[in-house]
């Protein structure tokens, strides 16, 4: 066999081969390890008051483990109401480094305070578990008294830690000491597709109800959520316009989701990690009910019947105001067909809308939040002007590092949509104004 | 959390059987070394007989008929005095056309919801498929394949309701070609699929999308007149995109439709 020939059949191979590569990784997963809270659910454990929840909250400076997890720590609560009188509460800690995020639960432990979870870089499959704990010495005293609400001291509170990697033992220390609050600024961290993208192997799918309840432990304070109609008129929430293997399980069913009934997508289909597609109510009532989300993003990818929207958002808008909640749901207009359907609507300049288009449509129809591409650059004078209006500016979709720091300590917008919350949390809660 | 049973060792398997065969096929051409005959070796001696001359032929220099014109060499007496696309009679060149028809199987997991209950599932169906080649004069062929499968369908019961699902590919597919040894040839192709879906439940719902994928093929021909062969062929098409692909074993007819 000539050197000439050879070379043809390995290309020949190499070309099959890569297009064997092609198949969709459906074997990718990460997964969490299980039986994380083991070490909290000991005799005498009690779970923690809320003003000592309140006072953990803070950024923290990174003693030992500084190398793997950055050199500042932001933690933050949220909190799980899977049913009434049944709420898990999370600290979750947000780095800079690989967009690495910790997951924990809490419990106070004779006069100790003791956290266990996992923590997950989002830009890669790491996973592992983490222990940390805060004994008297180190500022227990000071998080369990009744006053603790004042605020803590530098170097006031120090977290004791290991984690390891995986299932594996912890042995990789990791301290944090208390150095601030953190940035006090309203600003809204807005999660892309319900709390992030299926590709990036988070437990739930992207705009799934189970996705939605994950969103605050990533840090978000609202989500983004895609709309589109079944044949039958219901709105559900999907992004692709396309029943296709990056978003659901294979079934056989393909093609645009708009053709399918919703008894059938409900019988037939499964988005990638189990969950069903859900209504667009069923996903409000999760955000209503089960979490402290702040801001919805409705993102009218599909929508033929713009005023069932209107009605649901107003629906669920006054339920918010009853129950008290700070909870504003937004109808987004990501092109001219669809502002057009919502100027349609006789009230459209009262409701709350999101206007993707450039600043003079966002004037006309009234919107509430002018959202600019990011790609087109800060638009510090618009901003300013859309701001002066009385109205928010949201930048999306962000989540690079680099501009997400940049666009954060510009210190002017109100809110960033990003795939990578636990980054725009870090860079938020971390800025000193 | 889903996880996928699809056996890349079985796409892999197929990849790398492909290759030893090509490899080894291509080895088998190499002239081997003739060993020097033994004395009192009767099937040496009966090697070394005197056999009618062969003509010589030359395709760089064409033969001369006795009234001194060119003489056409024959498209085999070309193939077996140069075959390749150096010399400066080009050809011959021909537009083959295949037919097939035969049996394949779904050879990738079918999964199917769980609220099926009652459930049916079937992999085997009667796919054709059609092929046009354009055979050069050098080894690589070239051409393109069309053609219907009925990838799988399953049945079942959801929710009280029957419910059916079928899927099917219509693939649109570049092929080359190469052949190997006598009557054998390795085919592969790549291009789109145009994949279809069929639901009965609560109503008929028809969805298609484009498939990106590839296929292999191994075809032995027999010739049965001057324009005319019978084939059987061994067949994978790959769906990559929609994680589709099934085995086929077909029988092809082959016409000889244009020579050139």
């Amino acid at each position: 066999m000539t050197f000439s020939r050879f070379i043809i059949y390995s290309l020949f191979v190499t070309w099959a081969g890569y297009l064997a590569g092609c198949r969709p990784g459906l074997n990718d997963t990460v997964l969490i390890p299980q039986q994380l809270t083991d070490g909290l659910n000991v005799a005498g454990a009690k779970l923690l008051y809320s003003q000592t929840r309140k006072a953990c909250e803070g950024v923290y400076s990174v003693a030992e483990g500084s190398p793997i997890f950055g050199g500042e720590i932001a933690a933050k609560w949220s909190y799980l109401a899977k049913k009434p009188g049944d709420t898990t509460y999370y600290m979750s800690l947000f780095c800079e480094p690989q967009a690495a995020f910790f997951v924990l639960e809490g419990r106070q432990i004779g006069d100790s305070l003791v956290f266990e979870g996992f923590w997950r870089r989002l830009v890669n499959a790491e996973t592992g578990t983490a222990r940390f704990v805060v004994v008297e010495a180190n500022g227990a005293s000071a998080l369990l008294a009744p006053d603790c609400c004042t605020a803590l001291k530098k170097g006031q509170v120090i977290f004791k830690g290991v984690y390891g990697d995986g299932d594996g033992v912890r042995n990789q220390l990791l301290t944090l000491t208390y150095d601030r609050p953190l940035n006090p600024k309203d600003f809204q961290i807005l999660a892309h597709r319900g709390g992030g993208r299926t590709s990036d192997l988070l437990p739930a799918s992207e705009n799934s109800v189970e996705i939605i309840r994950l969103a605050e432990r990533l840090g978000a304070t609202g989500v983004e959520i895609d709309i589109r109609q079944t044949q039958d008129g219901v709105p559900i929430i999907y992004h692709d316009n396309q029943l296709n293997l990056r978003l659901t399980q294979k079934t056989g069913l393909i093609g645009a989701v708009e053709n399918y009934t919703f008894d059938q997508l409900d019988a037939f289909v499964r988005l990638r990690n189990g969950e069903k597609i859900p209504r667009l109510t069923q996903v409000l009532d999760a955000v209503l009910n089960e979490t402290n989300l702040q801001t919805v993003w409705l993102d009218s990818k599909d929508v033929r019947d713009m005023d069932l929207i209107r009605t649901i958002q107003q629906t669920y808008q006054q339920r918010a105001s009853q129950q008290g909640r700070k909870l504003t749901i937004y109808i987004g207009l990501p092109a001219e067909e669809r502002v057009a359907q919502f100027e349609a609507l006789p009230d459209h300049a009262q409701l709350q809308s999101i206007c993707e288009l450039d600043t003079s449509v966002a004037r006309r129809i009234n919107a509430k939040v002018w959202a600019p591409r990011w790609t087109l650059g800060e638009q510090i004078p618009s901003t300013l002007a859309m701001q002066q209006q009385g109205r928010k500016v949201f930048i999306w979709t962000l989540d690079v590092p680099e501009f997400i720091q940049q666009f954060v300590q510009n210190d002017t917008f109100d809110g960033i949509l990003s795939n990578y919350a636990p980054i725009v949390a870090y860079y938020h809660y971390v800025h000193q104004q | 959390m889903y996880t996928n049973n699809r056996n890349w060792m079985g796409s892999w398997s197929v990849v790398l059987l492909l290759w030893l065969s090509v490899t080894t096929l291509a080895l088998a051409q190499q002239q081997q070394p003739t060993p020097s005959p033994k004395k009192n070796d009767k099937k040496s001696v009966r090697a070394r007989r005197p056999r009618r001359p062969q003509p010589v032929i030359n395709a760089y220099k064409p033969a001369f008929t006795r009234k001194g014109a060119p003489r056409k060499l024959s498209p085999d007496q070309l193939w077996d005095a140069k075959p390749d696309s150096t010399r400066p009679n080009r050809g011959p060149f021909r537009l083959l056309v295949y037919a097939s028809t035969g049996t394949s199987v779904y050879s990738a997991p079918i999964r199917t919801p769980g609220s099926l209950s009652d459930e049916h599932q079937n992999r085997w169906s009667a796919p054709i498929s059609l092929r046009v080649m354009w055979q050069t004069d050098h080894r690589l062929r070239l051409g393109v394949e069309t053609g219907f499968v009925n990838m799988y369908s399953y049945s079942g019961t959801a929710n009280d309701q029957v419910a059916r699902v079928r899927v099917s590919a219509i693939p649109i597919l570049a092929v080359f070609s190469m052949s190997v040894v006598k009557r054998f040839a390795l085919y592969a192709g790549t291009g789109p699929y145009l994949i279809n879906s069929h639901l009965d439940y609560g109503g008929v719902t028809r969805g298609s999308t484009f498939s990106i994928g590839w296929m292999a093929a191994g075809t032995y021909t027999q010739p049965i007149s001057r324009n005319l062969g019978i084939a059987a062929e061994v067949k994978w098409y790959d769906a990559t995109q929609t994680d589709d692909a099934c085995l086929m074993l077909q029988a092809t007819l082959v016409w000889r439709a244009l020579t050139w």
